[in-house]
């Protein structure tokens, strides 16, 4: 083999290698995982499923909380969020008919929301400010418009 | 102005009679190593950035 095809050989794989350790040492040790998507539930009955029967953020400890949502074409319930800054979030959501999309701009938040299964994500906002949540899955005629903000205040 | 070649040597004029010892020209692969390295380094800048950005979000 040529000696500059060893050199460049070894590049790419050195490279590759040290990819895959800071993505799967970032994933194993970090949790810094895709949204699973994996619970499941009834699409049709989501009013009478805890927690979506209740939706909405939840304080379940010191600056820590749930958001539950429920997304339908062609709104988030609930559209009006408020949360303290430096609050950890626990964000779970369903769909009550098509795919949809959720993602908070300018954030790693950014999940699929199937019906039938419920999809979560855990984030932490640092910083005050309003920011925008967004369907990101075409799922109809209002898709452009489906949206809603968090407002971060300080707390 | 990069210069993409496919190693070939360059065909001569005077063609040359069959020699006994036969010299094998090297096809010089110092233009696809630097072209590869300056891809490599592209990629490798690329993927940096959208993992800060991952992780700074």
């Amino acid at each position: 083999m040529h000696k500059l095809e060893k050199i460049w050989l070894l590049i790419g794989i050195g490279t590759l290698v040290m990819f895959l350790t800071i993505v799967g040492v970032g994933a194993f040790a970090h949790g810094n995982q895709p949204p699973s998507d994996l619970a499941t539930l009834d699409p049709q009955k989501v009013d009478q499923t805890p927690p979506f029967d209740e939706p909405g953020l939840k304080k379940i400890g010191e600056n820590e909380y749930e958001l539950v949502l429920i997304a339908q074409a062609f709104s988030f319930t609930p559209n009006e969020i408020k949360i303290p800054k430096g609050a950890k979030v626990h964000i779970k959501v369903t769909s009550k008919d098509v795919v949809h999309g959720l993602q908070i701009v300018g954030t790693n938040v950014n999940m699929m929301v199937t019906p039938g299964h419920v999809n979560s994500l855990t984030y932490t906002f640092k910083e005050t400010g309003n920011y925008l949540i967004l369907c990101n899955e075409y799922c109809g005629v209002g898709h452009q418009v489906m949206g809603t903000t968090i407002e971060v205040i300080e707390g | 102005m990069l210069y993409v070649g496919n190693g070939l040597a360059p065909l001569k004029e005077d063609h040359k009679p069959m020699k006994v010892s036969q010299q094998t020209e090297e096809p010089s692969l110092k233009g696809a190593f630097v072209s590869v390295l300056m891809l490599g380094a592209f990629i490798f800048v690329t993927w940096m950035g959208v993992y800060y950005l991952f992780i700074s979000r």
